[in-house]
């Protein structure tokens, strides 16, 4: 069996950046937890329980660094002032995969990438369809985005085929809810007379010949 | 009936015409970010 997140080292590593990230903005702090989980999944596949397991558990977590250490290179306040770690030329936190390329600023920025970004925005207008379902496709062919970012994206550009079923759907129900109330077809209200001033038949109007009196 | 038609006609369109770019744009934020984490 192998070890996952819910080891007991990596559980208590999880608690304590959480704990250490309570000082970033909501939304920074979810991104930089869900980060180092898929850090941590993807560092711990194929990784044994037991005493190498343990090892390599540890391994894995001293080379992240301490919560402390990622949350103060994640830039504690808010994004305001970056911390004076980030001010010097320092290494990239060990967490984050670093691209190769001199300048680590343009180097996410491969071939596919561009094709990615260029094909869902751009190319949807060029190429509908074609365009984004390329762009698509490069996007999980990258290793720069997260699987998540991936699926959001992917949930964005799949958006109209998403609404169509769900609008198909709705037709759907609506016609089957209509038909099953339809089953008692509306009937055309009948004339209700009473038998008393209805004639019985034209003859009750027609002056019988023998009991028309002559003048 | 048309009218509802109508509305999902356009809704779609939208849809699609903006789905992608969003997701375009929100894939470019990301990187972006992760480039250059302090600006």
């Amino acid at each position: 069996m192998s070890v996952d997140l819910t080891h007991p080292l990596v559980a208590d590593y999880l608690h304590r950046l959480e704990t250490a990230a309570a000082v970033l903005p909501a939304t920074r702090r979810g991104d930089l937890v869900a980060e180092i989980r898929e850090h941590l999944t993807d560092a711990l596949a194929g990784t044994e329980q037991g005493a190498d397991g343990e090892a390599a558990v540890r391994a894995v977590l001293d080379r992240l660094g301490t919560p402390d250490e990622i949350v103060a290179a994640e830039g504690a306040g808010g994004g305001g002032e970056p911390p004076a770690s980030a001010i010097q030329p320092a290494a990239p936190p060990s967490w984050r995969p670093s691209p190769p390329g001199p300048a680590p600023g343009r180097a996410v920025w491969g071939p596919v990438e561009v094709i990615a970004v260029v094909g869902l925005t751009l190319g949807n207008f060029v190429l509908p369809v074609v365009g984004p379902v390329i762009g698509l496709a490069c996007v999980w062919v990258s290793s720069q985005w997260s699987r998540r970012e991936k699926v959001v994206a992917t949930l964005w550009g799949l958006a109209a085929p998403i609404v169509l079923a769900l609008l198909a759907m709705a037709a759907l129900l609506a016609f089957r809810v209509e038909a099953g109330s339809g089953a008692t077809v509306e009937q055309a209200p009948q004339p209700v007379v009473s038998e008393a001033f209805a004639p019985q038949s034209s003859e009750a109007f027609v002056p019988q010949s023998s009991e028309v009196v002559a003048p | 009936m048309m009218f509802a038609g109508a509305s999902g006609l356009l809704l779609l369109v939208g849809f699609g015409v903006i789905g992608p770019v969003v997701a375009g744009i929100y894939l470019m934020v990301r990187l972006n970010r992760r480039a250059n984490p302090w600006t």
